[in-house]
């Protein structure tokens, strides 16, 4: 049986960054710690997605200020995939990048695959306070099918723009706070990407008996994006471990004597 | 608070010593280190406290746990649980050997990029090592209930297996909370009618199997690749409606052209026999259960099936020598289909149920010749070999550690001592194992 290199049929499952790059993200080097997080994911990124027999996973990130620019070449490969950093300045047009979003959004633009796809994943970082008529932008993602299956998380910058991001992913329980006491933005935004891209493949649990009903596409993808924050949350408060397998909190050692 | 730290000492549940040493892995599940137990480098796999929804869960989950180590690995194919930790902070661990670097898990086996198999031979070794240890499992009264890619892991050189996450298996089908892995999980489990069994091994069993060897997977094709997969149409293509690609009756779901080409070609290459058992386990029958009567249309294939199956097909791989091609031997004379060559294979066994071609590298296996222990099914009879120095004259060796009854063709008795070898000669029949075979 003559077979040449062949490559094992996977669906594709996207995962889409918006990352506010306005002035105030230069505010406690955040802007830094985006580009060091971007650019430590790839290899890990490409390492899940070479393990992963279920989904072939690709990234598109737009950088949104005053313009909005792609930073990737459509829904890139990680295999093609370079990182060019950011640079922090200008205003925070969200609309603009929503409506930027909902253009690739579409199975002629970003999500071409013959393979079909996966729900995409879409996770806004920013620290809030758009600049621009962010409401049209939602309104018009509202519309598009693709945006209503997504999975959609978002991390929180500031405290005050938690409710402004759940208008986006749908609740304030898909939006991760960023606590710079308690943690760092590098290592929040890696977890959360990791725990995205490995939410695709694993296994379920039994219903319960006193039970939960099928929930609907939507709702299972509000589902998704609460466990994904749940077990970043988790994993920010040291109750289990990170992407590198360490504690980010300092153990007590008498309790382990 | 969590989980231990590097350094931390920890002590079982009978008071023996854990250091934990090094982080070797971290899931949903767990954290997986490698520790120092009892002065000996083992794994331990330390649950993370999120992972039990409440605290009867957690206890089921332990009770499990420890009635699995008292019984012991069903064979040395399972990294089985030996231990398990005292509790602490809410939380537990099991002790398990560790894994050895050599061993690469199957989802990353499968994406073929990492590590790949060396031959189609040793997917199919690969395939042999999974039934046999499933049928060990099931034989020994438990049901695995979460078989999916990231259980197991084999030597890609040699397709020797080694399967993990032993803490979901069963005894007597026991719940031990967990569903399974989209994608591998009967469609009874999908659609909630059924938890899982046995019986639902055999359908995860059978999809890891083609995803081998056809290398994509068997309810994936053109009806069930939609532009997004979303919760209602996965319980459709694999709980509801799951349509085999290769269903003989319906062809609505073939394999895409253009990216599983490959598929197509390997399919159309495979014996009929082999076809065949495929088509049982993913027939529309073999896929329908009736909650009403708790009966299938049809039944899967059984262990048993498959190792027959599958140990004729691994002894009908020919590497042809002008090539790099396997070719799959079906009837004599055999031709490559890379190259056109004839392959030089001239003689057959006869076995009770079918002819097996002779050449370098068949091995027989125990359970060809008929019934026989799980144990003992993979056991290898003998194997061919040739001599560079006298090429097309092929040998065998007794492998076992009996003494078999040989018959010449022209009818002298001749008694093949373990160890000893034979030609492979047209008329040569022997007496082994209560069972037998002869050249032709």
């Amino acid at each position: 049986m003559p077979i040449s290199d062949t490559m094992l049929p996977r669906r594709v499952m996207t995962l889409f960054i918006l990352i506010d790059s306005s002035g105030s993200m230069t505010i406690d080097g955040n802007m830094g710690k985006i580009n060091g997080a971007i650019e430590e994911l790839i290899p890990l990124l490409r390492d899940i997605s070479d393990s992963n027999a279920d989904a072939e996973i690709r990234i598109a990130i737009l950088d949104f200020s005053t313009e909005c620019v792609w930073m990737t070449n459509g829904a890139e490969s990680l295999d093609t995939f370079v990182w060019n950093d950011m640079k922090a300045g200008g205003l925070t047009n969200m609309g603009a990048a929503f409506h930027e979003l909902e253009s690739k959004l579409s199975r002629s633009a970003y999500l071409e695959s013959a393979t079909g796809n996966y729900k995409p994943v879409l996770l806004l970082l920013s620290d809030g306070s758009p600049t621009d008529d962010y409401k049209a932008g939602l309104r018009e993602l509202s519309h598009n099918n693709w945006y209503k299956n997504a999975v959609k998380i978002a991390i929180a910058v500031e405290n005050s723009a938690k409710d402004m991001l759940a208008e986006f992913t749908g609740s304030t329980e898909t939006v991760l706070m960023y606590d710079k006491d308690r943690t760092d933005l590098q290592k929040l935004l890696t977890n959360m990407v990791i725990v995205s891209s490995s939410i695709v493949s694993r296994s379920a649990p039994l219903a319960d008996e006193d039970n939960e009903d099928e929930l609907d596409d939507t709702k299972a993808s509000i589902k998704t994006a609460q466990d994904i924050v749940k077990q970043v949350k988790e994993q920010q408060d040291g109750k289990i471990s990170g992407a590198d397998g360490n504690n980010t909190d300092i153990p007590d050692p008498d309790a382990w004597n | 608070m969590s989980r231990p730290p590097i350094g931390a000492r920890i002590q079982t549940r009978d008071s023996r010593q854990v250091q934990v040493l090094q982080v070797l892995g971290s899931g949903r599940q767990g954290t997986v280190y490698r520790i120092s137990y009892d002065g000996q480098e083992k794994a331990l796999k330390w649950y993370h406290n999120g992972f039990f929804k409440n605290e009867e869960k957690q206890k089921l989950f332990y009770n499990n746990l420890c009635n699995n180590i008292a019984h012991g690995a069903p064979s040395p194919q399972f990294l089985w649980p030996q231990d398990v930790t005292e509790r602490r902070s809410g939380s537990f661990g099991y002790i398990m050997d560790l894994r050895p670097d050599r061993f690469f898990d199957l989802s990353t086996l499968l994406v073929g990029r990492k590590a790949h198999f060396k031959s189609f031979q040793t997917r199919v070794d690969a395939m042999l090592q999974l039934v046999s240890a499933f049928r060990i499992l099931h034989n020994q009264g438990f049901s695995y209930q979460d078989l999916n890619d990231g259980n197991f892991f084999f030597d890609p050189n040699t397709g020797e297996i080694l399967i993990c996450d032993n803490d979901n298996a069963a005894y007597q089908d026991y719940s031990t909370g967990i569903k399974g892995k989209p994608r591998y999980m009967a469609p009874e489990v999908v659609i909630n009618q059924k938890r899982p069994d046995k019986t639902t091994d055999r359908f995860s069993m059978a999809v890891v199997l083609f995803l081998l060897l056809l290398q994509s997977h068997p309810l994936e094709g053109a009806a069930s690749t939609p532009p997004c997969m979303t919760d209602t149409m996965e319980r459709r293509f694999y709980g509801e409606e799951p349509i085999f690609v290769f269903d003989p009756k319906d062809p609505r779901n073939r394999p895409i052209r253009g990216i599983a080409d490959h598929s197509i070609d390997i399919w159309n290459a495979l014996p009929a026999y082999l076809r065949d058992a495929f088509c049982r386990s993913f027939s529309k029958e073999a896929m329908t259960f009736d909650p009403a009567g708790q009966s299938y249309g049809a039944p899967r294939l059984i262990e048993k099936e498959w190792l027959d199956v599958l140990a004729r097909f691994r002894n009908s791989i020919f590497r042809c020598a002008h090539c790099p091609n396997e070719v799959f031997v079906q009837a004599l004379p055999a031709v490559c289909d890379n190259c056109g060559q004839t392959m030089p294979i001239v003689n057959q066994l006869r076995l009770a149920k079918y002819d097996m071609p002779m050449f370098p590298g068949v091995r027989l296996l125990r359970c060809q010749l008929g019934s026989c222990s799980d144990e003992q099914a993979l056991e290898p009879v003998f194997e061919v070999e040739g001599a560079a120095s006298a090429p097309g004259q092929y040998y065998l060796t007794n492998l076992t550690s009996e003494i078999w009854q040989c018959t010449t063709s022209k009818g002298i008795q001749r008694p093949l001592a373990p160890g000893e070898k034979m030609p492979v000669k047209a008329g040569i029949r022997a007496s082994l194992l209560h069972s037998g075979f002869e050249i032709i």
